[in-house]
């Protein structure tokens, strides 16, 4: 299922959130339906986490973590990362890298498998990724784009990258990755997938603005609801028609 | 002979001059190609034909590097996305620079590309490559018409353009120019190679004689000015931004339009240009910088200027030209090289050369040769790898505690823990104290000791094991310039006095002694008498001090007095005095303190200050 969310009237909602399969990280501020919106939907699951990192919000773009662990920047405190240790379930392994490219949403993004990094991260940092979530690491470049946690999001199930990503790097990152990729954009145009949207295996958050086509883009590139069964489309496109007349 | 843009000559066979190996290699390589195809050998048809299928069926391909991968085999992606040649290519691409294909890659030296020391390589490359693509100097575009090489500033291209091409010339010259440089602001702008709007004015806002404007001042530190004439300037800048914005927008149609932007101004200023309503932006491509030096801003200057941005400057025929760059690029090789190869014997550094050129157009009266100016910047940089070890019979640990002794400046310890070795090797030792480099800074136990402050392990140093007073470290500063105070300073200073037959002092920075004047009896008795009389000056400021201070606390302790009596005793002892016949008393009514000579009065009050008649009215309504 993928949902519509603002952060404090922000669409950029990847900005201020890190989701992964077993945790989920907010920023702190001042946007209760955001946060209800997210506990509603995740914390029977998952626990979901309000936390700073290095005493800003944008939690999304400084961090990067799957299901086996996370990785925080050098910058953040100690006392949030004893917030992070105490409450994030025993199993996922936190670290705190010295990168240079500090923003470490922004130059990686991963699934439980596989990450796709930029260029000139440091080999410590590969190994951190190798060793803390157990991930294939690739140093590629989406085309012109190099920050690649910033222009695609992937899961378990797939992969959506910025719109004008060439068909053979598509092909490639497919490879890599070997799950299905497909160009797109969130947020009614944004080629900023990253920022706009946090996914994981069951569920996606975008931003408000959001249109109909990108959510179902969205729900079939990362398979979220029940999008096999014919009477689900019918459905879903009843929806979609009823949403539009309101 | 002055060319400019508008010569007629150039309106047509102008073609981008190219270094003439690189066209010359491309074409036998077409040649060859040719051959092949022409040739039609069974092997080479089936392996071009194999090649293109491959491509356009299932093109597996890394789009970094080129080169096919076969997606099918999980190993195989691995092991090319792991290996070094990816890697390189990644970060190549990541800086815009061209990737390797693989046969490059494996002729190039592995060490080049360690991946380790990334960030230590960063703009650290200096191939033959990197020296061709250097050659021409960047701020030109070259262009051959006739056999004959000629150049114009790149700036005046237009953004679609990257090489000079015919419709460079046939086209007219638009652009707008704009020159502020304190208070005198010029801009104009040219529509099909005429003037047609523009505007220039002064302001007063550059402090004279000082220099710089007035906002430059005010954040410099010493917080904003008060006077009048800042002020004067304040407004009168903020006047001018407001001017500028305003002349901006009322062209705003025409700016949009224009292909060239030229802007000479201060950094701090040119946000200016970019908040006015003329819809430019800090990021505008059309915005180029005027690459020759200007004038006071006028309309003259704007006109110079757009004259002297056409200019076409000639290099002779294009082989004269060629065989000059060729010269200046050996030239720079052996520079560098030499002055690489001279400081690496200097001590384990190793060498980056940048190499900037500079050309200066010489006059247009010549108008044949530019002159080349080259300037050769070093930069040192630290290899990693240590030096070989000098003094094999020395182990780490003896080093350590050497170090640590001098760091604590424990000398007979450290005389002892010298005495403590084998006999064959105390020279050694001793040649190690003296000529030790220790890692950090390359500074030896001269530096460390001084650094630290250790006196006696200083001491020792320098008078027994003699070490070089004039050893310099990593920075190139000798022992002397470490030295935290006076005191240590002064060790060095007496062991010139002692030596200083001995050496050249001038590399140790160490100052000459101050030579102590003799004086005469009849002069140390003045200055004894001198001193005397300041004792006495001194005494007798302090007593009458002491008598300030004594007066104030009875006046204090009188004033309180006078302020607790009630209105009553106040009269009672006015009269008492009237009686006795002494001066009345001159107390402020209120809080009691003496009254000036015309007291503030009203009915038979005395106050000091009206502040104490209102509290007084206030507290007697």
């Amino acid at each position: 299922m993928a949902l519509r969310v603002d952060y404090e009237g922000s669409n950029d909602v990847g900005v201020f959130c890190t989701l992964t399969n077993s945790y989920c990280l907010v920023g702190v501020g001042g946007t209760q339906n955001f946060y209800s919106i997210l506990e509603a939907e995740l914390s029977d699951l998952i626990p979901v986490v309000h936390t700073s990192i290095n005493s800003t919000r944008i939690v999304g773009r400084l961090t990067v973590g799957n299901r086996h662990g996370l990785l925080v920047p050098n910058a953040t405190t100690d006392q949030e990362l004893q917030h992070l240790r105490n409450s994030l379930p025993d199993e996922v392994a936190i670290r705190r890298v010295d990168e240079r490219l500090s923003a470490l949403g922004n130059v990686i993004a991963c699934n439980d498998h596989v990450a796709i990094v930029h260029a000139e991260i440091s080999a410590e940092t590969e190994q951190a990724l190798v060793e803390v979530l157990k991930v294939e690491v690739f140093r590629v470049s989406l085309a012109q784009n190099s920050l690649v946690g910033s222009y695609c999001a992937l899961s378990s199930n797939g992969c959506l990258v910025a719109a004008r990503t060439p068909p053979e790097t598509q092909r490639e990152l497919a490879a890599l990755l070997q799950i299905p990729v497909v160009a797109g954009t969130v947020n009614r145009g944004s080629e900023l997938i990253g920022a706009g949207m946090v996914v994981n295996d069951w569920v996606a958050f975008c931003g408000l603005d959001s249109t109909s086509t990108e959510l179902s883009v969205v729900e079939s590139i990362f398979k979220l609801g029940e999008q096999g069964a014919p009477t689900s489309i019918s459905n879903q496109l009843r929806d979609t028609l009823i949403e539009s007349m309101l | 002979m002055v060319y400019t843009l508008k010569n007629l000559e150039f309106m047509q066979g102008v073609e981008p001059f190219r270094a003439e190996e690189q066209g010359a290699e491309l074409k036998e390589n077409e040649e060859e190609e040719n051959q092949m195809i022409s040739a039609e050998t069974d092997a080479g048809m089936s392996l071009m034909l194999e090649w293109k299928m491959r491509l356009s069926e299932d093109s597996d391909m890394c789009t970094t590097c080129n080169c096919p991968v076969d997606f099918g085999d999980r190993s195989v992606i691995l092991e090319h996305y792991q290996s070094l040649f990816h890697r390189t290519n990644t970060l190549r691409k990541a800086k815009n620079q061209p990737v390797y294909t693989e046969e490059d890659f494996e002729g190039t030296e592995k060490d080049e590309h360690d991946l380790s020391t990334t960030h230590a390589i960063i703009g650290l490359e200096s191939d033959d490559e990197e020296f061709d693509a250097l050659l021409l100097p960047a701020n030109r575009s070259f262009f051959v018409k006739d056999e004959r090489v000629f150049s114009v500033p790149r700036n005046i291209l237009h953004i679609d353009e990257s090489e000079v091409s015919s419709t460079t010339f046939l086209r007219p010259f638009d652009c707008a120019i704009f020159l502020w440089n304190g208070g005198h602001f010029a801009a104009a702008m040219f529509e099909n190679d005429r003037m047609t709007v523009q505007k220039s004015f002064h302001r007063y806002v550059a402090r004279a004689k000082q220099g710089g404007v007035q906002s430059q001042h005010d954040s410099g530190g010493k917080g904003a000015a008060k006077s009048a004439g800042a002020q004067l300037r304040r407004y009168n800048e903020q006047k001018m931004k407001e001017e500028i914005q305003q002349i901006m927008s009322s062209w705003k149609p025409r700016l949009q339009k224009t292909p060239l932007l030229f802007i000479r101004c201060a950094a701090y200023h040119r946000n200016v240009f970019f908040d006015a309503d003329a819809g430019i932006e800090s990021r505008d491509t059309r915005i180029r910088t005027i690459p020759f030096e200007t004038k006071r801003p006028n309309i003259e200057e704007i006109e110079e200027t757009w004259r002297r941005l056409q200019h076409v400057s000639e290099h002779g025929t294009s082989s004269e030209f060629k065989e000059e760059m060729r010269e200046v690029r050996e030239k720079r090789k052996r520079l560098a090289r030499k002055v690489a190869g001279k400081k690496r014997k200097d001590g384990g550094m190793q060498m980056i050369c940048e190499w900037s050129e500079d050309e200066e157009e010489n006059g247009e009266n010549q108008g044949k040769r530019e002159k080349r100016m080259h300037h050769i910047k070093v930069r040192t940089i630290r290899k990693s790898e240590d030096t070989p070890v000098q003094w094999p019979q020395l182990d780490d640990e003896w080093r350590q505690k050497t170090y640590n002794l001098i760091r604590q400046d424990d000398v007979d310890t450290l005389k002892q823990h010298i005495q403590n070795l084998n006999e064959d090797v105390i020279p050694d030792a001793i040649d190690y104290l003296k000529t030790a480099k220790i890692p950090p800074n390359r500074s030896t136990f001269l530096h460390v000791s001084a650094a630290s402050g250790s006196k006696k392990c200083l001491k020792y140093l320098l008078d027994d094991i003699r070490c070089d007073s004039g050893a310099k470290d990593g920075a190139g500063l000798p022992p002397y310039s470490s030295c935290p105070n006076s005191e240590i300073k002064s060790i060095f200073i007496d062991y010139r006095v002692e030596n200083e037959s001995v050496g050249n002092w001038g590399r140790t920075h160490i100052p000459e002694p101050k030579k102590k004047v003799e004086l005469t009896e009849e002069q140390e008795k003045e200055q004894a008498e001198r001193k005397k009389e300041k004792k006495m000056r001194q005494k007798e400021k302090e007593k009458t001090k002491k008598e300030e201070a004594r007066k104030e606390a009875e006046e204090a302790a009188e004033r309180e007095k006078y302020v607790k009596m009630s209105e009553r005793e106040k009269r009672a002892m006015a009269v008492d005095r009237r009686l006795a016949g002494l001066p009345p008393v001159m107390r402020c009514h209120q809080c009691g303190t003496l009254l000036p000579p015309t007291p503030f009065q009203y009915s038979h009050f005395n106050f000091c200050t009206t502040s104490c008649v209102a509290e007084h009215r206030k507290a007697n309504p």
